[in-house]
């Protein structure tokens, strides 16, 4: 097991280090770089720069080394002092900007999961139970919807629905006289009454995904031959079906954790902007407008560290109740 | 050999050809395998909707300009804002397809409350195949030819100043407006009512004398009700039809949504292209030589996947400079398209090449000394051509969502240029969404589409493997 564990933690830490140069790039794609947005702002009134000044500050920004010196600048940061620079367009830190974004992401992505797993696992063993019974076809109608209605669709038409009939609006994550307050118990309230929206907006579309491979792995599981064995000795059915094929088709739930979390990642960018979350999502699609690729590159960085965190400890989990993954490598 | 048992499967929906199996079965042994494929696609019922529907899209994609009634920007200054017009069959009995006229509120002249009554006291009928604006085909015919329109004759707007509780400074008339001081006023619409004809009168007691000759406005002389609104124009315009409403600015929904969804489908089409080139590539390298290099690109694979889809696209996208011209924007948005989505096509070619690689035609090429290229496209890759449609299929949702994403929050296609995710862009606040909830039409659109993509797939998927139980 230790072996398996050690492979896996330097296969995640080359992963993170490939991706850590590709959202480099990215932070400098955009034309123009941290030297000449430095020297507008400073000279917006209309002064000349003349192109000696110029230089200095690319010197002085270090923006004259090769890329893979820039870059390691940019990640020593992030290893040793967990410090992802400057914003690009206003003079704040980029940890300020992040703040307890990242919680929030978190508790997001969490939550949103373990509603998932809870509705797709119960439902998705009575569908294959009871297949091609009426609750079947509903909810594999309900899931082709949730396939095919995009979340910000979908938190669009909440948010209509919300202010034109309830007459107020689901956006945001906090009531106002929470917004800027500390963490308190009843902030916390707060924010599980507002956090409903997002988390069933994010879910929906996972669900239906869940609800498929949950569906198919038992139907795959329940004609094979153990579980008519185990029937014939005469085992209760509720009891042979929980024990025996439920826990097959759950291997595929565990080793698929890690994309789940991709998953809602990649889709609560745009719910978090319709609903006004502020969470890492939400500042990723703002700073990318200000074209602020520090901002955005830093979320970027960060989103791909929970999912690689997320695939190590799925690979765990599952070399833990499934034994034969640990020999496959 | 397999045949049989293709035929002998329980299926809950009836063969569509109502044959004895057995004739069936002789003509399915002599079959060619597309038309084994197509046999049982069409059994897929929902996949042959799927398709139906799928090609009303293509078609809306080469005639969208033919399709909908107007240009893109062109505008109706007298319906900002406008609901989607019904358009009726039915006035008491069967009659040719028609719209009511239409009341919209403009607001803000002076300090009253202003509305504009379109088309007052004439239906408007509804026909097909009418001149419009000029457009061409791919350039290469032009035509002013509209599916529908409703002719090009002018209609009377007036423009009606509500009976406002506040004296009116600029009004003409101080003595009638100062006695508008009732609860009635609360209401700028009440004062204006339809007959029964589905025509608006002016004034306040709906008069049932309608008079087709001489229009309501001078027939409500009303001296009686006191919530008599004051007319400041009355004017002349061309009539427009909108069945989905309008914007803000006054443009058809209806015909920025054709547009759109020609500009939709066709950059997921592009994007779908490109990422099926950059799959097939990778995934044919790593799949036919194995070995470190297919160890390298499966590494590669798995480092792309582990940044978020949506936000890498959004990141990609916003280093678009602000000069570029849009259809740079479109080409350069299929490309990150591609370039992110390729990854899922990869492993399934790969996939399916190991699959082969140990299969008796493949060795026997081998040996007579082909080589690898032609090895992988003319022997591999026709026997899971199939498959390879199948996951377009699949795939081709996510390359329309992903733009949809990416011009809705404004990092990708710009206005002037329409896609489903540009005029989504609109209905982007809770405020508008509130005013003008018909805004969100093109929704609809996108939805069906990728509900439509998922069944032909899921059809297509059944069909491709004629051997296959599907579960």
């Amino acid at each position: 097991m230790a072996r398996y564990t050690l492979r896996r933690l330097i296969g995640g830490i080359i992963t993170l280090t490939v991706v850590s140069v590709i959202i480099f790039w990215i932070i400098e794609l955009p034309p123009g770089d941290a030297a000449d947005i430095y020297l507008a702002k400073k000279f917006q009134g209309g002064s000349v720069v003349s192109l000696k000044e110029i230089e200095a500050v690319r010197q002085s920004f270090g923006l004259n080394d090769p890329f893979i010196l820039r870059w390691w600048d940019w990640i020593s940061g992030i290893i040793f002092h967990w410090d992802f620079g400057q914003s690009l367009t206003n003079e704040t830190p980029v940890n300020k900007l992040i703040g307890d974004r990242m919680l929030l992401t978190t508790i997001i992505i969490f939550a949103t999961l373990f509603l998932t797993y809870a509705l797709a696992i119960p439902i998705g063993v009575y569908s294959a139970v009871r297949r091609y019974s009426i609750t079947d076809y509903a909810f594999t109608g309900v899931g082709y919807i949730g396939l095919a209605l995009p979340n910000f669709l979908f938190a669009l038409i909440l948010l209509w629905i919300s202010v034109r009939y309830f007459g107020s609006s689901v956006g945001g994550l906090f009531s106002p006289q929470y917004k800027d307050a500390g963490w308190s118990i009843a902030k916390t309230f707060d924010l599980l009454r507002h956090m409903w929206v997002p988390i069933i907006v994010l879910g929906t579309a996972n669900l239906a995904f869940q609800l498929q491979t949950v569906r198919a792995m038992m139907l795959d599981e329940v004609n094979k031959l153990y579980v008519t064995a185990a029937r014939a000795r005469g085992v209760p059915e509720v009891r042979l079906i929980t024990k025996y094929p439920v826990r097959q088709a759950l291997n595929p739930i565990i080793s698929t954790f890690a994309f789940d979390i991709n998953r809602v990642l990649s889709d609560a960018p745009v719910v978090a902007l319709v609903l006004a979350l502020p969470e890492l999502g939400q500042l990723l699609i703002l700073s990318l407008l200000d074209q602020d690729t520090q901002v955005a590159g830093a979320i970027l960085f960060i989103m791909s560290m929970i999912y690689v965190l997320g695939n190590f400890v799925s690979d765990l989990v599952l070399a833990a109740v499934d034994p034969r993954v640990k020999l496959g490598g | 050999m397999k045949l049989p048992k293709l035929l002998s499967r329980p299926n809950s929906n009836p063969p569509t050809n109502t044959d004895p199996s057995q004739m069936a079965a002789d003509q399915l042994s002599e079959a060619t395998q597309w038309h084994m494929v197509w046999v049982r696609f069409k059994r897929h019922r929902l996949a042959m909707i799927s398709a139906g529907i799928l090609s009303l899209y293509v078609l809306v994609v080469f005639f969208a300009d033919f399709i909908a009634p107007y240009g893109v920007t062109t505008r109706d200054t007298n319906y900002l804002k406008g609901p989607p017009e019904i358009v009726k069959i039915w006035d008491g009995g069967p009659a040719r397809p028609h719209i009511d006229s239409q009341i919209t509120t403009r607001g803000g002249i002076e300090d009253g409350f202003a509305f504009t009554v379109k088309g007052l006291d004439s239906n408007q009928q509804i026909r097909w195949f009418v001149h419009g604006e000029k457009w061409t085909f791919l350039g290469l015919f032009e035509s002013d030819f509209h599916l529908f329109g409703v002719g090009d004759e002018q209609i009377p707007v007036v423009t009606v100043k509500a009976p406002s509780s506040s004296n009116g400074i600029g009004s003409s008339s101080g003595a009638e407006d100062s006695s508008t001081t009732d609860g009635a006023s609360d209401d700028p619409f009440a004062s204006i009512q339809r007959d029964e004809d589905g025509r608006f009168q002016i004034g306040g007691a709906a008069t049932t004398t309608a008079d087709p000759t001489t229009t309501a406005v001078t027939t409500s002389a009303s001296d009686t009700v006191n919530t008599k609104p004051e007319v400041i124009e009355t004017a002349t315009a061309p009539g427009f039809v909108h069945v989905l409403g309008t914007d803000g600015l006054g443009r058809d929904q209806f015909s920025r949504i054709m547009m759109a969804t020609r500009t939709s489908m066709t950059i997921g089409l592009a994007g779908l292209f490109t990422a099926f080139f950059l799959g097939l590539i990778f995934g044919g390298v790593s799949g036919f030589f194995g070995g470190w290099v297919d160890y390298v690109i499966q590494r590669l694979i798995e480092i792309v996947r582990s940044i978020p889809t949506i936000p890498l696209v959004m990141g990609l996208a916003a280093a678009f400079p602000q000069d570029w011209s849009n259809q740079k924007i479109f080409f350069f948005t299929a490309i990150i398209l591609g370039l992110v989505g390729w990854t899922t096509l990869a492993r399934r070619i790969r996939s399916m090449l190991l699959t082969l690689q140990d299969e008796d035609f493949v060795v026997a090429a081998r040996l007579a000394g082909a080589g690898p290229f032609r090895i992988v496209t003319r022997h591999m890759l026709p026997t899971f051509f199939s498959y390879i449609v199948v996951t377009l299929a699949i795939e081709f949702p996510y390359m329309i969502l992903a733009e949809s994403v990416l011009s809705f929050i404004g990092l990708g296609l710009r206005p002037p240029t329409v896609s489903w995710g540009v005029l989504l862009q609109d209905a982007q606040k809770v405020e508008v969404l509130e005013q003008t909830p018909w805004l969100l039409a093109p929704a609809g659109f996108i939805v069906v589409a990728i509900l439509a993509f998922n069944f032909l797939g899921d059809g297509l998927r059944d069909a491709a493997d004629p051997y296959q139980e599907s579960s």
